[in-house]
């Protein structure tokens, strides 16, 4: 469950990072012209990809133990 | 397709600073902000002595090093070749400006009706004798719309505090059929704007028919504007004389 | 509370409250009020002190969470007492750096909304906002958080005003074996992990400077490594003088023995040698700059106007390096010349910042722009004695509330060694 939950947040942190900075970038094209990420707010995706990786050190820490 | 550019013949230009003027007037930058600024050089030593101007507009890289620094996409290059400012999206930060090599960005450092040249003070009750207490508007109307496919800010001069501005090529006058303001006043003709696509406009025949030169080309840059004759300045070259241009 | 953490109190809030009204002023009148003006025509500096302060205060948050990784991982006991002070200095500094960039923006409210919003990768501000503002301070916070549950947990069982806050923080701590173990696991993690995220992080701030074309002795691919370099003495050079506080006014000379200065003394005396030798370099480079506005640079920081920045700022390396030298040679580490020693370096390494980022702005623009001149004015001395104030503040404050050296016994790191 632990182990689950951690490795379920580093992994969706790492894709979410990888979201925002495909969305954030313009990709497929070399001209100075493109600006702006493709979807307005693509870095907030890449900064909750920061905080659930980050929330995955935590959760694996703190998580209570279920039985005893 | 249009892409607009610019010509400076330096054959022509005698340095008389008129289109400096046409431009703080068109665009109401304020004090010491200088969108177009012409250089006044001496070289040699006296009495073999030769002078040279340099009209320094923004260049509109087609590489803009401002436009791929900007953290928010403010600064952006439009199709047309025109690099613009987006002033509600400009968050201040003045990166742009350092990574500009011809220092053509200037910032809002205060409130732009604090920030004008106080020749006439309005408000003086001798003024207001013959005024009759109008304040003229500082401000062209047209600097506050919205320009382009993209409909956005594009920096015309004094909108707020704590953003970035330059040299628009004078949008708001090139989308209604007419030449920026530098052009416009420039009385040896020695500025030529207008669409290098299409090859019946005067741009396209001075840059068929002339050999011309960019301003530090070796840094890559790729500008829209073209100099004929003269030649590129060196870092060696002095200023003759300095306007105030500090505040 | 003692005499003194009152007066300390006091002084800090007072320099804060400065701070806080010579900032007002600035956002009310607008920046004109600064001494920074335009490049170019107006021959000014654009970026001024604010972004000099921005660059030593990120730059003093890369030692301290190093120190505390390399403590975990190599598991060096004589340090151990050492690694909240750092991962606090790393803390501090972090807020504090990241606040004088917004400081330094025309538009703050507007700076952060729109960073979230549009923040392009295509600028290293991305780095800055990304790695460091998101991804360093909240692995240092992370980190502080989880190597204090112990403590708090210990905390939490005398009854005291902040027995809640200590109950938080520990979030049913209980000490079993299994939660050690799990505690070290997670700690060796988050150490492996920090630092290569703090290098690269910390390198976009270089590549602010580096990745530039349009100005003079800035473009180059040494200014990440430099950077890191200079991060890595300065960094440790406040860490040494925070412990020293911190010793003093717990007065604790036995947990905060000499050993951790004579660690601090070497790890600086490495880093700061380093520094040195960057700088020899790049003197050197300077010496024989050819391409004409390089060499106009070169003359403005060897003989011109920031000469005595620049020559200043390699005497205080010198004099630092030498006086650690000393003590390494005898082996007689004491804390009083280390203290001095760290004060020099971590001054020259502010004034090697300033000379990174004024005079390319003010002298050989790549077009003949006159040289122009910038010197910061009381409003912005003001506005960074209080970000200094507010970073002291952040750190006594958690003194008071937090044991601020780890508690001895059952020694998580080395008891199982």
């Amino acid at each position: 469950m632990r182990r689950t939950v951690t490795v379920g947040l580093v992994v969706l942190g790492f894709a979410l990072m990888l979201l925002g900075y495909l969305l954030a970038a313009p990709w497929g094209s070399s001209s100075v012209a493109d600006s702006d990420p493709t979807i307005v707010g693509a870095p907030i995706l890449f900064i909750l990809g920061i905080v659930s990786v980050v929330a995955a050190a935590i959760v694996y820490e703190i998580l209570p133990e279920r039985h005893q | 397709m249009t892409k607009y550019a610019m010509v400076v013949d330096l054959e022509r230009c005698q340095g008389c600073r008129g289109c400096m003027e046409a431009c703080k007037i068109e665009n109401n930058t304020m004090q010491g902000n200088f969108w177009m600024y012409v250089f006044r050089f001496e070289s040699g030593t006296y009495p073999d002595t030769e002078m040279s101007f340099l009209p320094r507009a923004c260049q509109h890289c087609d590489n803009a090093p401002c436009v791929k620094v900007c953290p928010v996409g403010a600064r952006f290059k439009r199709e047309d070749g025109l690099v613009l400012t987006d002033t509600d999206r400009c968050i201040g930060c003045r990166y742009c400006e350092l990574a500009c090599p011809y220092g053509v960005n200037y910032f809002t450092w205060e409130k732009p009706e604090k920030g004008q040249y106080d020749i006439i003070d309005w408000l003086d009750d001798d003024v207001q004798a013959v005024t009759g207490g109008a304040i003229p508007p500082y401000r062209n109307p047209d600097l506050d719309g919205l320009y382009g496919d993209e409909q956005r800010k594009t920096a015309g001069g004094g909108h707020d505090k704590g953003v970035i501005e330059k040299c628009t090529f004078c949008v708001h006058r090139v989308e209604k059929g007419q030449q920026p303001a530098c052009v416009e006043t420039c009385p040896t003709d020695a500025l030529v704007f207008g669409d290098t696509d299409d090859a019946e406009t005067p741009i396209s025949l001075y840059l068929r028919e002339k050999s011309t030169w960019q301003l530090l080309e070796e840094a890559g840059t790729k500008p829209s504007v073209y100099f004929v004759g003269g030649n590129p300045p060196t870092r060696d070259l002095k200023e003759i004389e300095r306007p105030k241009a500090t505040v | 509370m003692t005499t003194g953490w009152k007066a300390f109190i006091v002084i800090a809030l007072a320099v804060l409250g400065f701070g806080l009204f010579a900032y007002w002023y600035q956002a009310s009148n607008g920046m004109i009020v600064t001494n920074m003006r335009n490049t170019g025509t107006m021959g000014g500096a654009t970026w001024g002190l604010y972004i000099v302060m921005v660059e030593f205060f990120i730059g003093v948050s890369f030692a301290g969470v190093i120190i505390a990784a390399i403590i975990r991982v190599f598991r060096i006991a004589e340090l151990r007492p050492i690694t909240r002070i750092a991962e606090l200095l790393t803390v501090a500094s972090l807020m504090v750096g990241l606040l004088a960039v917004v400081i330094d923006l025309g538009h703050p409210i507007r700076g952060i909304i729109n960073m979230l919003l549009y923040v392009r990768p295509q600028s290293p501000f991305f780095g800055t906002f990304t790695l460091v503002a998101g991804g360093v301070l909240l692995t240092s916070l992370a980190y502080l958080y989880l190597g204090g549950r112990r403590d708090a947990a210990r905390m939490a069982n005398t009854p005291s005003r902040l027995q809640w806050f200590h109950r938080l923080w520990a979030a049913g701590y209980t000490g079993t074996e299994e939660e050690k173990d799990r505690h070290q696991r997670v700690m060796f993690w988050l150490s492996v992990g920090i630092v290569p995220l703090i290098v690269i992080a910390l390198s976009t701030e270089g590549l602010v400077f580096g990745i530039s074309v349009g100005r003079p002795g800035w473009f180059g691919s040494l200014q990440g490594p430099d950077f890191l370099v200079l991060a890595a003495a300065s960094g440790l050079a406040n860490l040494l003088v925070l412990t020293a506080i911190v010793r003093r006014a717990l007065g604790d000379w036995n947990r905060i023995g000499v050993g951790v200065f004579k660690w601090l003394g070497r790890f600086l005396l490495a880093a700061a040698s380093v520094a040195l030798y960057f700088m020899i370099v790049e003197l050197v480079t300077l010496l024989y700059a050819t391409p004409a506005n390089e060499r106009q640079l070169a003359d403005a920081l060897l003989k011109g106007t920031y000469a005595w920045i620049f020559w200043l700022s390699l005497a205080l390396m010198v004099g630092g390096i030498a006086l650690l030298i000393v003590q390494a040679a005898t082996r007689r580490w004491r804390i009083g010349p280390l203290v001095i020693a760290s004060v020099a370096i971590s001054t020259a390494a502010v004034a090697e910042r300033y000379l990174t980022v004024v005079p390319s702005q003010t002298h050989a623009t790549l077009l003949p722009y006159e040289a122009g001149s910038y010197f910061p004015n009381w409003v912005e001395f003001a506005v960074v004695a209080g970000l200094f104030a507010l970073g002291a503040l952040l750190i006594g404050l958690f003194m008071k509330v937090f044991p601020i050296i780890s508690m001895r016994d059952e020694d998580e790191v080395t008891t199982d060694a």
